[in-house]
Order: structure tokens, then C-alpha cells, then sequence
């Protein structure tokens, strides 16, 4: 039986699971934007890995009975809560509840689409880039500093073509280097900054889905394309073909952190280089799959149900 | 200045990096036992101490360090760095709506250059460790099911319709998934009161043991509390595989009885040595300042290597 947690507010669940409604594959969904009002969680440790029962709205599962799982972690917006508890209670609940289902997630014998301790070299973008580098792709020249004067040295070396962005996993929108930025270098002194050379070329976003994998180009004139819209900019998407060599660099990448789904950020600079910039443990693929009909999210439940001892309805039909 | 020379003479075969505070024991005892080797400390109580670069992107990473009493060295000077707080940023003077976000930065940051170091790193924090803190011996699962090492019965059970108290004795012992904190669970009010807390989020229960056999693993030699029975002791080897497996050169573990089986009650992967006696502290001292001092060479890719395959093996191709 296949298993996805995650909300069903998340578009990106959303359609996992309306993919998997569409292909006949059966799931059992624990919905996180609930969870464990309606739901039921009852798991001994005794030997090495987890035994016991989850349970849903008219549904009971065996943790033996779950072959695949596919997990994506909303954040508070998504969840109901309990109106009884402060906010501050409220966030915590949630903390233990995710832990909770994270660590069994962990433990489970079977695939998991993504098990939560392949994804956390996101949350330091230079420490990911060292584990980019190692499986053969190349990073932008990039210095993580508190050191203003290293700052200034570094900007000057590449004439002034730098961006910067967050170096954790919290979201910031990259922005390049200018007179404002330079003018409170000094400020570094009191917390680091991420400085990066600007490349120019062509952003391609990377899919993989176990060994599959689905490359979409961005034009776009925005320095983060993301929010081009944003800064009424355009950013145009469609799919593109990578060369043999980048491609098995992401999916070393990927298989290296243990990660099944993944999205990997690269550019090809007008030289024909690549650079990688990250890989992100929870794309959200919906965004390239509307815009170019890539069949991310077919990939992603014939994975989960490739894995499923449940019949597929194909076979059903067959026997 | 935070920064300070701590034996005072100049380190002649690079430096020992000890982050922590003057008054952790560990950073103590780090120091007294390098500086009877010979080797010189310095105390970094935050990365307000120096200003740090860490480049990328242009071939090895290259780390920079300059210390406000003028030294600056960097990362081939480094001969080895314990880790025992993680506190990136001195709070003072941030406004509480940034401060949030620039100490992410900055625990970002540390991890990046613990990791570009190719020198010892006593424990070279794993992301898991680093930002899910595993304080309890529950997020050790993957480790110590690796090892070979059992962890002690028990239960986590949350929703609707469930009885938290099914197969658990009458006097039980409650604990969150997060933290370290246990609790006992004895009459039929706390019970009650845990049944209500399993609506709204996951507990932990388990049935109480005895005291538990406690030991420090340090560079992979194990250094017991006090003198353990023989099914503790018998632990030893997987002990030593568990601190291959899960990276750490320092940590302590308690043994419990669990009929007739040595079972993993908790992990401290930071270890306060509260625990020990002067002559045991001397002994693990001793070793951890071997440790911070082994060649550089290989000390990264070990544990880079240890990491990968236990992903590539175990959870891709299951």
C-alpha cells in the first residue's frame, strides 16, 4: 500500500494525490493539515524496526502493509491546530507530531519519498555545495564570510558581478550585489552573509524522480526567476535535454543525500558551462509541471506504485 | 576580545579550536589535557570572536579565520576543533524580529565550516545532530539499529480511539519525541492526563528500568562510570561501531537491563561527564586530546564515506 503524508491544502499533495486517483493506484493519505485529529498513530519499538498500526478516516493500516510513502512537511498555514492550545503550544504540538511520524518514516524497510535526513544539508546551502562539488558538479565561486574586509576583496575580484542570498534554509529572494549592499558590508561583522558570483546563461531546474529525470529550461530576465512576476519580469519555461555527464552528476547527487524526489537547481552560462546551485528535498515540482507538462507527478506515483505488492489496475485487468 | 590563548604560549604545531564555553568541564578538561601534551587552545565562544570566509566553488574550500588579538590563520593551521556549544551569534543588540533569522545564518554557517575543515572535528556534527538536536536516545533508531545495539522498548502512540496505556506497566515513564525529559507516570490521574495529551500530539512511553550502566565513548574506546556487569560490558565492540556509524568521537551512552538484554536508554552525543570520577575524566582527557591531534589526513572522507553509504545502501535501494 502506497502512503502519502502531507496536507491536502499543499497543492504539491494535492496532486500527487489526484495523480494517483487518476492512475487507479490505491493510497491511504495521513493529512497533516489534521493530523492526529481523525487520525490514529500507534507504533512499539521492540526489536529493530517499528511495528504497530496508523489509522485514518475509515482506513487502518499494518506498517507491515506499507510499500512506498511519499512525505512533504507543510508548514503551520496549512494546519488546523488545536484551537484550545496558545500558539506558541500550538507550534510545539506540531514539532512533536512531525517528529513523530519523521522518526517512523526513518525506520520504515521501504521506499520513502524523501525520508527527512536526506534533505537537512538544505538548510546550509555551503555545506550542500560541498556535497554538490563531491558528486561532480561545479558550484559558483562563493565566500560565506563575517569578514567585511573579505567582503570587499571578494566583490572587487569579480568586478562588482555578485549576488547574494540566504545561507540557511530559510527562503530569500537573490538579489545582485549593488551601492546600497556595498555601502553596509561593514554590518557583516555582526552576522555572516552568503556572497556569490553572478552567472549569467540560462537556469534549468532539474527533476529527479528515482533514476528518472526531467530538465526544464527558464529564460527569464529576472536575476531570481521565481519571482520574476514579482518584479514584472517574465520567465519563460520548457523542457530541455542535459548532457550525459550533468545528468549523472544529479543523479549521484541525489542517490548520494538519499534523496528519491529531488530538484536540482543548475545554469548553463553562455560558455556552455554548468553550475549547480542547490538541490532542493521538497520541490515544489507543480510550478514546472503546469507550465511545461512534464509528467513529474505521473513519475512520482508510478514510482511510489512500482514499489506497491497491491495489483495495479493494468494487472487487475490482465489476470 | 573574547577570543583568548588559553595555555599562553604560541602553538608550535598549529591550533586546537575548543568552541564552548570556559565553564563546560569537557572544554576544561580538553584544554588541561593538550596543554599536557604540549599543544596549545583557543576558546571561540561565538563566531562574534573572529571573522571567518569560507570560499567555494573554486577548486578545495579555503577557510579563513582572523582573531581580534591579530592572529590569522587558516584552515591547513588548524590542527583540530572540539564542538561542544553550537552558538553562532552573541544575541546583544539584535532586534528579536531578525535575530530569528540571523542566527540560522550563522548555525548555517558553522556547520559549512566544520565540514570544510579536513582536520579532526570532535564530533563533526551531522546535519541530523546539528539541526534535530537527537537529544533523546529515540533519534539514534537508524545508529544504533546499525551498531547492533538494541534501544529499550517502547511506545508511541497518539489520535483517536487509541489506549496509550495498552501492555504498559502501571508505573511508566513518559518522555516527548524532541527532548531529553522524562516523566513518570504512576497513578490513574497521570495516566488520564496522558491519554489527553495523546489527542493532540504524539507520546512516548516506556516501562522504567533500573539505573542505567553508564559509559563514554571517546575515539571509540569505552570508558565506563563505574566498573558495568558483564552483560553492560559485553556492549563494548558495538559501542565502538555505533560511534563509527553515527560520527561521534565523544559521546556517553546509558545501559539498561531489559530482561536479561543490554538495551540503549540514552545518548548524549555532547557528554557532560558529570558521571565520572576524577581518574576516568583523566582517562578520557588523555584520549580526546589523541584525538583532536590525529593527523588530518583522510579524517574527512571518513566520515563522509561512513555517511553516504549508509543512505546509498539503506534507504534508496530498500
Amino acid at each position: 500500500m502506497i502512503l502519502v503524508c502531507g496536507a491536502i491544502a499543499d497543492t504539491v499533495t494535492e496532486l500527487v494525490c489526484a495523480r494517483l486517483v487518476d492512475c487507479g493506484f490505491d493510497f491511504r493519505l495521513v493529512d497533516l493539515g489534521r493530523f492526529p485529529r481523525d487520525h490514529a498513530m500507534d507504533v512499539s519499538w521492540s526489536s529493530g524496526r517499528p511495528e504497530g498500526v496508523l489509522a485514518g478516516p475509515g482506513w487502518r493500516l499494518d506498517l507491515r502493509d506499507i510499500d512506498a510513502v511519499f512525505a512533504r512537511w507543510p508548514g503551520p498555514e496549512t494546519r488546523a491546530g488545536h484551537a484550545e492550545l496558545e500558539p506558541q503550544q500550538r507550534l510545539a504540538a506540531m514539532s512533536e507530531c512531525d517528529g513523530a511520524l519523521m522518526d517512523l518514516l526513518e525506520e520504515l524497510p521501504c521506499l520513502v519519498m524523501n525520508r527527512v535526513a536526506g534533505g537537512l544539508s538544505n538548510h546550509s546551502k555551503p555545506l550542500q555545495a560541498l556535497a554538490i562539488e563531491r558528486a561532480g558538479l561545479a558550484t559558483p565561486r562563493t565566500l560565506v564570510t563575517t569578514d567585511p574586509d573579505a567582503a570587499r576583496d571578494f566583490v572587487q575580484s569579480l568586478g562588482g558581478a555578485v549576488i547574494y542570498k540566504s545561507i540557511s534554509g530559510v527562503r530569500s529572494i537573490v538579489r545582485r550585489v549593488g551601492k546600497r549592499q556595498l555601502a553596509r558590508l561593514a554590518l557583516v561583522r555582526h552576522g555572516p552573509c552568503q556572497l556569490q558570483e553572478y552567472l549569467p546563461g540560462r537556469n534549468v531546474r532539474v527533476h529527479t524522480v528515482g533514476d528518472a529525470l526531467f530538465a526544464t529550461a527558464i529564460v527569464s530576465d529576472s536575476v531570481d526567476y521565481r519571482y520574476a512576476s514579482r518584479e514584472r519580469k517574465s520567465a519563460a519555461l520548457e523542457p530541455t535535454d542535459l548532457p550525459a555527464d550533468i545528468a549523472a552528476a544529479c543523479r549521484r547527487l541525489a542517490r548520494r543525500l538519499g534523496l528519491v524526489l529531488s530538484g536540482i537547481d543548475l545554469k548553463q552560462t553562455p560558455d556552455g558551462r554548468w553550475y549547480c546551485f542547490e538541490i532542493n528535498p521538497a520541490p515544489g515540482f507543480i510550478y514546472y509541471e503546469r507550465a511545461t507538462g512534464q509528467p513529474i507527478s505521473l513519475a512520482v506515483a508510478e514510482l511510489l506504485q512500482s514499489r506497491s505488492r497491491a495489483p495495479s489496475p493494468a494487472a487487475s485487468v490482465e489476470a | 576580545m573574547n577570543a583568548q590563548a588559553m595555555s599562553g604560549e604560541p602553538a608550535t604545531r598549529g591550533h586546537v579550536l575548543l568552541l564552548g564555553d570556559e565553564r563546560d568541564p569537557v572544554c576544561a578538561l580538553a584544554r588541561e589535557s593538550l596543554a599536557r601534551c604540549g599543544q596549545s587552545s583557543r576558546l571561540v565562544t561565538s563566531l562574534a570572536d573572529l571573522r571567518l570566509s569560507i570560499r567555494l566553488g573554486d577548486g578545495a574550500p579555503a577557510v579563513g579565520m582572523r582573531f581580534d588579538d591579530g592572529l590569522s590563520i587558516i584552515d591547513a593551521d588548524v590542527r583540530g576543533v572540539l564542538l561542544r556549544t553550537a552558538s553562532g551569534l552573541c544575541a546583544e543588540g539584535w532586534d528579536p524580529a531578525d535575530l530569528e533569522y540571523a542566527s540560522a545564518e550563522a548555525r548555517s554557517t558553522l556547520i559549512a565550516w566544520l565540514w570544510s575543515l579536513a582536520c579532526p572535528v570532535v564530533n563533526r556534527p551531522r546535519p541530523e545532530l546539528w539541526y534535530c538536536g537527537q537529544a533523546s536516545a529515540f533519534g539514534w533508531r537508524r545508529e544504533l539499529r546499525r551498531a547492533g545495539l538494541p534501544l529499550k522498548p517502547h511506545s508511541v502512540r497518539c489520535g483517536t480511539g487509541i489506549d496509550v496505556r495498552r501492555g504498559l506497566p502501571a508505573h511508566a515513564l513518559l518522555t516527548t519525541g524532541t527532548g531529553a525529559a522524562a516523566y513518570d507516570v504512576r497513578d490513574g490521574r497521570e495516566w488520564e492526563s496522558v491519554q489527553r495529551l495523546a489527542a493532540m500530539l504524539p507520546v512516548t512511553l516506556a516501562p522504567r528500568h533500573g539505573s542505567a550502566a553508564v559509559a563514554c565513548v571517546v575515539s571509540g574506546a569505552v570508558v565506563w562510570a563505574r566498573d558495568p556487569a558483564l552483560l553492560f560490558r559485553a556492549c563494548e565492540p558495538a559501542l565502538a561501531r555505533l560511534a563509527a556509524v553515527a560520527g561521534l568521537d565523544l559521546f556517553e551512552v546509558g545501559l539498561v537491563d531489559v530482561d536479561g538484554r543490554a538495551c540503549v536508554e540514552a545518548i548524549d552525543a555532547w557528554g557532560s561527564l558529570r558521571a565520572f570520577d576524577e581518574a576516568a575524566r583523566r582517562d578520557i582527557g588523555a584520549r580526546l586530546a589523541r584525538a583532536l591531534m590525529r593527523p588530518a589526513a583522510d579524517d574527512l572522507l571518513r566520515y563522509e564515506s561512513a555517511y553516504a553509504a549508509s543512505w546509498i545502501r539503506e534507504e534508496v535501494t530498500t
